[in-house]
């Protein structure tokens, strides 16, 4: 492999390493806050993800003709979003109410087969609904290929652009929720002490479906952005994002939101830049990999702290 | 008239409560009763059954038998969220403030149940002259205050709810008999600025020297009630404590 | 609405099935257990000429033997153990990869396949010990996902490896099953008998389905069997019983992943080939399907599971693409409103016991059998036991226990008391070896125990109860006082699946010995051996805790508030038994809150208050000790201080 070749992509890699990172960041935060409130691993998180994906392109379907440019390609855009949004954030408080909220008093292992349970159930109905072949999202009739920055070797194409400026327009949104306002507290102290927030009359079952709804909605956007990246979504898509996702927050120390989305920016990279440089072929064993290792060698992640066993 | 008489009566009363986790019998019958503007003790030695009758009033432990009164309501078989908004307040056993949460947020909190209200920002206000220190403080992480500090934050956090009663467990823990006696005082100007206290106390002592009126519990039952002035004086108390 | 139609019909099909299936349990039940797996045996051996040799039909019955050994291997791990291993599939790739390579046209070796079938199986042992190892210790979320990712990177590593496994393309024409020179490819005669190939193979999947069910069930009724449970109802309580948790939980990794392998080599020499997509997330969904839908942990019920699992499936072929997400909400509907399984609770069938007279002449030549315990080496009394001295611990800031020192001497009660917050229970979880002490030593008979794990101290003849009751909730209470004499019993694997005459001698006297501890606590505990312990009131179930702790045959008892939660009366009758303990020459150390216990038992008394020792002496001078009195009533006056008149 030539050297030279490989450093010129480097900075190409960089920047789709870079957004990359982003959805998975955006997806990391849902396993994240979930984790923290109720010390669980949602694995139907990357289904609805996926879910997300396909109610946009339910979008384009409607209003997009072909591959004709769209009229008002924001418009589409945004309708896009906010659809996959809601949609996803419905499913994800719904997913709460029926498969883990009966549980919550069971043995450990019953939340995590219901989990599996709905993981598998999602994927499959999608792809009978919606068949296996994924569905194609026109990127180019939404974001105009003119958008473009270029420095250099580097092209930066609109949707790059969009993916990052959305997720971290949406990184500070939840930012500020979580930390500036009453509910984003309300969850915080639900997630730290649940008998404690029962003292101050918070209602732990609305701070927990409210988390779910948050990393929902975020799942849903990144669920679209990630359909124009690629330019399709398939049914499969949710499984492996998901264990990436998951990957990163562990990463990043689990409960740990900064720690998160540093993460899923570090695992993005190693996605990229693996990928171009190794081979294509193992970039999903290459989260894996990094996932086992870092469980095995430091279970608290880059970020988070060593939580002692109760006795 | 209706007004009147609710007014007359205890602001809490238990009847015969009996109260148990999982298989361990921890209250039987226990009755009593706290006045409006009064300061209440529940004392005993550990294990003997305070915390759990506190627990039992802010409803989370069932009463498995009996009666709970507040202002009037049966709180008996309420969830812990709607006795709170109905006016009672906890300040739990070691102190549980969310340490990964600044004093200001920890504050904050307290008012969650009365969100949009002005009056909340004059409750923090209030509650800052009555604690300068958590003043000074209010940017810090919970984790960061002292053991003092802590407890005070507790106590304000507490107030925010504006609760008619305030109980709080075992306030003097890993406390220093100064910070103690700070800690008394506090309690003191509450009760006189109109909110009803019942304070549970493993220190039999200091809290009889604060409160008017106190129950002693013993093997979850109430073995002695009495003006706390009579107990200081009672050999009976030993016998409850320390057996014979 | 035709394809509703369709459904409805199955939806009162299935009703009608499961109260059928009602009917036939109740009348399963009744008949006598060998007899049962006598009938049931024979029926299977006859299946293939019951059915006229109907190869689909033969096949289908080979695939439920298969899917058998993978339901039970993967029971293993799950079900007796509680490890949540999602990538499970990727031993049975290893299993029928490895007969692929060491038995086809591929690398060219064509080794026989009695040969391969245990370097395959080893194979898939040993994979599992190495991903068991580093991540057995994670919390059970972390383990489903860290299984799940190995179990995909076999799978993409057996896609991708292509020059050693040939890629997606597979492993192809594959030797068939040759066994002491029987090729299971031909037509076979035996006598009047001529059996096709499918139904060879049929046996074969159907002998080592049998095996693996035997090996579980006697793995199951055994010591591992009960320790495996232990550590799934309660991880701590089972270390302080002597169980090493880590050992154990390896095995419970290794034995599935070994079942799997086998299963692995059958599936390759029937199917005379192999390619990785038969080895995918789907896969371990479906077993994980026939165990939850049995009752996880309960093998007649992963037989029941793998059954309808594979029939049902060929009966509604029209649906096949509906399967997928028909098993996800199975596992859905199953954990939320029928968590035990469609079978329901497994009724206990323990082995007949020893009658009453048995028991008696059994008691007595317990000890020789044991490995013996502790008090088999009486001290003189009076020898110190345990030395505890400037012990302390430290939690971040907070100083739990600071200096403090005692020692405890053999046949001596010792009491430690102190208010809330002094630190007691901090100290006992140190002596227990649950935490480790920032400084200071603690001895036993000489010898520093620290850094210990609780199951060695255990082993040592250091055992104890706890405060809030750690009994092991799914099993009765005989098991639950069998897996106090854990560490007692010898025996190891190998006598257990060989079901060996010693071994069988060995769970007798146990269980025997379990029952004559039971009946001298009395109140008819030994009767309700077969009970499940949650069943039992508080007061008794406080007894059985007592009981697990005396199995272990321990030196020194460690009793976390025994009477907590008793009435009077009880709590007089506690106490009376622990002066019993003691006079039989236990030593036991104890904290409580109920005075009159401390009072009346102890021979010396200990109080602490924040972290330190205040005061140490018998129990009169203790109470009348002013500092104590300070320590529980108030600091400043002692007015409570008087001597009584």
């Amino acid at each position: 492999m030539d050297i030279n070749l490989a450093l010129a992509q480097l900075p190409q890699q960089f920047v789709n390493g870079l957004t990359l990172g982003c959805v998975y960041a955006l997806l990391a935060l849902g396993y994240c806050m979930v984790y923290g409130v109720l010390e669980m691993l949602n694995f139907a998180h990357g289904e609805v993800f996926m879910v997300g994906g396909y109610l946009g392109w339910g979008v384009i379907s409607v209003l997009i003709v072909g591959a004709a440019p769209a009229a008002a390609p924001l418009l589409v855009l945004v309708v896009m979003l906010v659809t996959a949004m809601v949609g996803a954030g419905a499913l994800g408080v719904g997913i709460e109410r029926f498969a883990y909220r009966p549980l919550r008093s069971s043995s450990r292992l019953a939340p995590l087969i219901s989990a599996l349970g709905v993981s598998i159930f999602l994927q499959n109905t999608v792809m009978l609904a919606m068949g296996t072949r994924g569905k194609m999202y026109p990127t180019r009739a939404i974001i105009p290929p003119e958008w473009t920055l270029s420095f250099g070797d580097v092209t930066i194409t609109g949707t790059r652009l969009l993916i990052i400026g959305l997720s971290i327009i949406l990184m500070f949104a939840l930012n500020y929720f979580v930390q500036g306002t009453r509910w984003g507290r309300g969850m915080r102290a639900v997630a730290q002490d649940r008998e404690e927030a029962s003292y101050l009359g918070i209602d732990a079952n609305k701070m927990i479906s409210l988390t779910f709804l948050v990393g929902s909605v975020l799942a849903g956007a990144a669920g679209v952005l990630i359909g124009l990246y690629y330019t399709q979504v398939d049914f499969l898509m949710g499984w492996a994002a998901g264990m990436k996702a998951f990957t990163a927050s562990v990463l990043g120390g689990i409960g740990n939101i900064q720690g998160a989305m540093l993460g899923a920016i570090v695992l993005g990279l190693v996605e990229s830049l693996g990928a171009a440089f190794i081979s294509p072929a193992y970039k999903d064993i290459i989260a894996f990999a990094v996932l086992v290792a870092v469980l095995v060698l430091k279970p608290s992640g880059l970020m988070g702290e060593n939580l002692p066993d109760k006795v | 008239m209706g007004e009147n008489h609710r007014l007359n009566q205890p602001l809490l009363r238990l009847q015969e409560v009996d109260a148990a986790y999982g298989p361990i019998r921890v209250l039987s019958r226990i009755s009593m009763e706290v006045n409006r503007g009064e300061i209440a003790a529940l004392l005993g030695a550990n294990a003997a059954g305070k915390s759990t009758t506190l627990k039992c009033i802010m409803g989370s432990v069932r009463a498995a038998r009996g009666r709970i009164e507040f202002d009037g309501c049966d709180i008996t078989s309420l969830p812990t969220t709607r006795i709170v908004a109905a006016g009672v307040g906890l300040v739990p056993e070691g102190r549980r403030i969310f340490t990964r949460m600044t004093v200001e947020e920890n504050l904050r909190l307290g008012a969650f149940i009365r969100a949009g209200e002005k009056s909340v920002e004059e409750d923090i206000a209030k509650v800052y002259s009555l604690f300068p220190q958590l003043a000074q403080r209010r940017h810090q992480k919970g984790g960061t205050l002292s053991g003092g500090e802590q407890q005070m934050l507790a106590i304000g956090r507490a107030l925010m709810t504006r609760p008619k009663l305030l109980c709080l467990d075992e306030p003097s823990m890993g406390l220093s008999p100064i910070l103690v006696e700070s800690v008394f005082d506090i309690i003191r100007d509450i009760r006189a600025q109109g909110t009803t206290i019942l304070i549970v106390e493993q220190n039999a002592e200091m809290a009889l020297e604060l409160a008017d009126r106190a129950y002693v519990l013993q093997g979850g039952e109430v073995a002695l009630h009495d003006t706390a002035e009579n107990l200081l004086s009672n050999d009976e108390m030993r016998r409850a404590y320390l057996g014979i | 609405m035709e394809r509703l139609g369709i459904i409805s019909n199955n939806f009162t099909t299935l009703e009608a099935a499961s109260s059928a299936m009602g009917r036939l349990r109740a009348a399963f039940d009744a008949i006598d257990q060998r007899y049962r797996l006598g009938a049931v045996v024979l029926l299977a051996a006859a299946f293939p000429f019951l059915v006229g040799q109907n190869p689909y039909l033969v096949r289908v019955a080979g695939t439920i033997g298969l899917y058998v050994m993978l339901a039970v291997g993967l029971n293993i791990v799950v079900g007796f153990a509680g490890l949540l291993d999602l990538g499970y599939v990727a031993f049975y790739a290893i299993g029928a990869y490895t007969y692929a390579f060491l038995a086809s046209p591929h690398f060219g070796l064509h080794l026989p396949f009695l040969a391969v079938l245990p370097l395959a199986a080893l194979a898939a042992a040993v994979c599992g010990v190495l991903l068991g190892y580093p991540v057995l210790r994670l919390r059970g979320d972390y383990l489903a996902i860290v299984t799940m990712g190995f179990g995909e990177i076999i799978r993409i590593l057996l896609i991708n490896l292509a020059p050693i496994t040939n890629g997606p393309n597979g492993i192809s024409k594959i030797d068939g099953a040759n066994i002491l020179g029987v090729n299971l490819n031909q037509v076979l005669e035996f006598g009047f008998l001529r059996s096709e190939s499918v139904v060879n193979y049929y046996y074969l999947s159907l002998v080592f389905a049998a095996g693996c069910l035997l090996v579980a069930s006697r793995l199951n009724r055994s010591r591992i069997g009960r320790a495996w449970q232990a550590i799934r109802d309660d991880e701590t309580a089972a270390q302080c019983m002597g169980i090493h948790k880590s050992n154990l939980k390896l095995l419970a990794f290794a034995s599935g992943a070994l079942f799997a392998g086998v299963a692995g080599v059958i599936f390759a020499a029937w199917q005379q080939f192999v390619s990785p997509e038969t080895f995918t997330l789907n896969e371990v969904v479906t077993i994980f399907c026939m165990i939850v839908l049995g009752g996880t942990g309960r093998l007649l019920g992963v037989v029941v599971g793998a059954v309808v699992l594979v029939t049902l499936p060929e009966f509604l072929r029209e649906y096949s693409i509906y399967r997928m997400a028909i098993y996800g909400a199975v596992l859905v509907l199953i954990m939320r409103y029928r968590p035990q399984g469609l079978l329901g609770k497994a009724a206990e069938r323990v082995r007949p016991v020893l009658a009453g007279d048995q028991v008696a002449t059994l008691a007595e030549r317990v000890e020789s059998h044991c490995l013996p315990g502790p008090l088999a080496q009486p001290l003189p009394a009076g020898t110190p036991l345990l030395e505890v001295a400037d012990l302390s611990k430290s939690f971040g800031g907070l100083k739990a226990v600071q200096g403090v020192s005692f020692t405890v001497r053999q046949g001596e009660i010792v009491s430690i008391i102190g208010p809330n917050g002094a630190g007691k229970t901090t100290l006992f979880n140190l002596i227990s070896g649950l935490y480790r002490p920032s400084s200071g030593s603690i001895r036993y008979l000489g010898r520093s125990i620290v850094g210990l794990p609780p199951h060695r101290l255990a082993a040592l003849g250091i055992v104890r109860t706890f405060q809030n009751l750690r009994l092991f909730g799914g099993m009765t209470v005989l098991e639950n006082v069998l897996v106090g004499l854990h560490c007692r019993l010898e025996g190891g694997l190998l006598s257990i699946v060989l079901n060996t005459s010693s071994f069988r001698r060995t769970e007798s006297i146990a269980r025997a010995k379990a029952i004559a501890l039971l009946d001298a606590l009395g109140h008819g505990l030994a009767e309700r051996r077969d009970d499940l312990v949650l069943t039992l009131t508080y007061a008794d179930r406080r007894r059985v805790e007592i009981a697990r702790a005396l199995a272990s045959g321990p030196r020194l008892l460690l009793l976390d508030e025994p009477v907590a939660g008793m009435n009077s009366a009880e709590a007089e009758e506690m106490m009376n038994r622990i002066g019993h303990l003691r006079d039989a020459g236990y030593t036991i150390l104890l904290i409580e809150h109920h005075m009159n216990v401390v009072m009346g038992i102890s021979d010396r008394v200990v109080v602490l208050d924040q972290g330190r020792k205040i005061a140490e002496g018998t129990p009169e001078a203790v109470q009348k000790d002013e500092r104590v009195i300070e320590a529980y009533l108030g600091r400043r006056r002692s007015k409570w201080a008087k001597t009584t008149a």
